[in-house]
């Protein structure tokens, strides 16, 4: 992506492919981390830019440190036990490096989606 | 006047009274918002359609691509298409909010900004589909976009099978604006 928004990009602590885990913190104001997705595992399906942090432009500062911003993909039956679709089917959404960890136990690790 | 009217007006009075903002480059705003609806995505679909090596410029690097049709994204966010195969179907949606292409797309239809949009799509979106029409076979694997950050998301419909020999304009008049939400899949009768 060589927009001007996302400007180009420094080291990335996640490459596609990786699992990572969202993190489950409760967060007062604006936050762009959806609850659904806090705790769960997905994998990195994409390296999108780095961008101005939008949990601090929300309150006017400068949006500093600028964040890395992923694609992660999750397994619609990880999200919801009661998924009525297909096996199949996967949710991305774009989630900023300070919401994501490396899963803490092999035992959690998800599988490729 | 409700109250988010007042607010609009007393902000807007504000601006242009300190000289931040100009009448003139209000209006010319609104303008170029109006001026834009979902024809401006479906030239661009046809043109995907009919142009692979542009196909794959639109897919790698939208804000290039778009350039080449004079279509300025502007600075407020990135765009990103996503495109169907018959191994995924694609479907957008903005849980925290509402975010929506608007430059590519116009004004956002009011289902899409409904809370009962943006909570299925994303804990069944077959049955979200279904009820737009869209029978997505078990085969196909659908994928929901849930847009929380800088980029503003835009499908990539399949072409319809028997429009080999339409030209730009008759493909792009088979786009519809829910195509490109991915509710929608374009026909040729």
């Amino acid at each position: 992506m060589s927009g001007s928004v996302g400007k180009p990009m420094r080291t990335t602590r996640y490459r596609p492919g990786d699992s990572v885990r969202v993190d489950d913190r409760d967060v007062a104001g604006h936050c762009r981390a959806p609850w659904y997705l806090r705790g769960q595992i997905g994998v990195i399906s994409e390296v999108l830019g780095d961008f101005r942090d939008p949990e601090r432009l929300a309150y006017h500062r400068p949006g500093v440190p600028r964040q890395i911003l992923y694609k992660v993909r999750f397994k619609q039956t990880d999200l919801w036990p009661d998924y009525p679709g297909a096996a199949r089917d996967r949710l991305e959404a774009d989630l900023t490096e300070n919401w994501l960890q490396a899963p803490v136990s092999a035992k959690r690790k998800a599988k490729s989606p | 006047m409700g109250v988010y009217e007042v607010m609009e007006e007393a902000v807007r009075l504000l601006l242009i009274e300190k000289g931040i903002l100009t009448d003139a480059e209000i209006a010319a705003q609104i303008d170029l918002i109006d001026s834009r609806s979902p024809a401006l995505g479906a030239k661009v679909v046809a043109r995907a359609w009919t142009d692979a090596a542009f196909k794959q410029r639109l897919l790698a690097d939208c804000r290039a691509a778009l350039m080449e049709m004079q279509i300025d994204i502007g600075q407020i966010a990135e765009f990103k298409v996503v495109e169907n195969t018959p191994e995924t179907h694609n479907v957008i949606v903005c849980t925290l909010c509402s975010c929506y292409p608007k430059l590519l797309l116009g004004i956002p239809p009011a289902w899409y900004k409904n809370l009962a949009y943006r909570s299925r799509t994303v804990v069944d979106p077959r049955g979200v589909l279904a009820e737009f029409g869209v029978k997505v076979p078990k085969s196909q694997e659908v994928r929901v976009h849930d847009s929380t950050a800088d980029l503003r998301y835009i499908v990539l419909p399949m072409r319809p099978k028997g429009t080999e020999k339409l030209d730009e304009p008759a493909l792009a008049a088979l786009v519809s604006r829910d195509a490109m939400i991915g509710t929608a899949i374009p026909t040729y009768a």
